[in-house]
């Protein structure tokens, strides 16, 4: 019973902690000028040329009729997807259509934890995000039901090849290898690498990053623009920026002075800083209230 | 106090995770204590082949991370290809590889077993196995119970690495949950449920001893 007491005690205490360190007052600021592009696509098997070319067929149907446009308001607050209004009539042969729809569902591997395209609502812990709504609809349309399979990202390839997943719908960024080893739709929507930092850290443009303290996520794709950007890389403090496991970290390093700067996708930083902003109006009004 | 409320939002979305962590756990238990005594025997044998084949084991499984068993298992061996859930797979790594740590905590204590009463027995016509289950194995049973406690322990914390093949326990979550909510709150909730569940292993543990602790 003590133990358990002083396990009760030490969550609380840590929580206290964490709360009474996030009152301090922050503005976020995020830089134009972006390091790097990315376009998003869906990926699917090499060989389901027939599957991937149904699901495009329905976006494109989706962009034409104004449902896509109404997806992606709601989450971003206008239209930012790029999906094109046709594509040419498909000449697949496989059978990767006939299976899915002969088992009724399809199922989408993802990474639940990349809002906004992604992620566990924080009230009721269902998955929701832009890409949930787009691959319901698709579902939807195409007759079959929608199956969420969160998987490890790193090895999104290696579950589609094994077939736990019908394909990979996340904010997956187009690459030379994705496109070697998967089967990818059109562009869906543009995303870049950008520079988050603090309004008091003085720093108006990526040149000012000199001999700052710059972290971002292990494994994101902010490393790889940060390897394609010699020029600012080399500039930073200690020649290279700090990894950290997650953004919810690289954010708190930001928040508590520890670092300078962050280096994350725009898509998600939006989502942070609207996020962390309102916490932190209500936290004012709170203890205005008081 | 929106900090309370916080925690009352993260702790029902925890809860299916918390059983999925506990599964791993007692299910991991169940095989790999039974497992560790066929492979510690496989270590003492006389027969030099099954001696090697189970040093190999103890090496392999002892000597590689369990993160990478884990990731062998499920996308090595295909374990999906056949069936086998993540969860499924889960527990068939941790088994493999708490079976090893066990079956030489349980050689070290059967080791530890002076030959003299194994002699004494045989002249007083025990038959072999007799000689162990109610000689040998009651005084193992107390002599291993703090390097068992240990691992027991340290199995609630192993269970995380479950993770690495998208099993949802409650480390996972928590990160999930931190993703959306920008907080790291989440993990620290998981820590006390971690707490709080090697509280009750080593509570059991503190009782079994003074249990046994008999002829002292």
């Amino acid at each position: 019973m003590k133990k358990m007491l002083a396990a009760a005690l030490t969550l609380v205490m840590t929580a206290l902690l964490f709360a009474g360190c996030s009152k301090k007052d922050v503005e976020y600021v995020v830089l134009d000028e972006a390091l790097s592009e990315e376009q998003y696509a869906i990926g699917f098997r090499k060989e389901d040329q027939a599957l991937r070319d149904e699901v495009q067929r329905i976006l494109c149907e989706m962009k034409k009729d104004g449902t896509a446009a109404e997806i992606a308001t709601k989450w971003f607050g206008e239209d930012t997807s790029t999906i094109p209004e046709s594509v040419p009539e498909s000449t697949a042969t496989d059978d990767s259509l006939q299976k899915v729809k002969d088992k009724g569902v399809l199922v989408m591997g993802l990474d639940d934890s990349f809002p906004p395209m992604g992620y566990r609502d924080q009230e009721s812990g269902e998955i929701i995000g832009y890409d949930i709504d787009m691959a319901a609809e698709v579902c939807e349309r195409m007759g079959v039901e929608l199956q969420l399979e969160p998987i490890t990202w790193a090895y999104n390839v290696e579950e589609l090849n094994q077939g736990t997943v019908d394909c990979l719908w996340n904010g997956l960024s187009i690459s030379e290898e994705r496109q070697e080893k998967l089967c990818l739709s059109e562009p869906y929507m543009e995303n870049r690498q950008v520079v988050v930092t603090l309004k008091d850290n003085g720093i108006a443009a990526v040149a000012d990053l000199k001999d700052k303290v710059v972290v971002l996520q292990d494994g994101s794709t902010a490393v790889e623009a940060l390897e394609g950007r010699q020029d600012i890389k080399s500039i930073l403090s200690g020649g290279d920026a700090v990894r950290v496991p997650n953004n919810v970290l690289a954010m708190y390093e930001l928040q508590q002075g520890t670092s300078d700067a962050v280096i994350m996708d725009e898509i998600v930083a939006r989502y942070y800083i609207a996020h962390l902003t309102e916490l932190e109006q209500e936290a004012e009004n709170n203890s205005t209230a008081e | 106090m929106s900090l309370f409320e916080d925690i009352a939002q993260v702790l029902p979305q925890m809860m299916e995770p918390l059983l999925v962590t506990v599964t791993i756990f007692a299910f991991t238990l169940l095989f790999s204590l039974p497992l560790g005594l066929v492979v510690a025997f496989g270590r003492m044998s006389r027969i030099a082949p099954v001696r090697w084949i189970a040093q190999v084991y103890l090496l392999v499984m002892r000597g590689t991370p369990l993160m990478l068993q884990l990731i062998f298992f499920w996308f090595g061996l295909k374990l999906g290809g056949i069936g086998f859930s993540r969860l499924q797979t889960a527990i068939v790594a941790f088994t493999f590889n708490y079976a090893a740590y066990f079956a030489e905590i349980y050689r070290g204590g059967i080791e530890s077993i002076p030959a003299g009463q194994k002699e004494a027995a045989n002249v007083l016509g025990f038959s072999k196995s007799q000689t162990f289950f109610r000689i040998v194995l009651p005084q193992v049973v107390k002599k291993i119970l703090p390097p068992m406690g240990n691992e027991f322990m340290t199995l609630v914390k192993d269970t995380s690495l479950a993770q690495v093949i998208a099993v949802v326990e409650i480390t996972s979550i928590a990160q999930k949950i931190q993703t959306g909510m920008v907080s790291l709150l989440p993990i620290f909730v998981a820590g006390a449920f971690y707490l709080i569940m090697n509280a009750v292993v080593s509570k059991c543990f503190s009782m079994a001893e003074k249990k046994l602790s008999y002829y002292r």
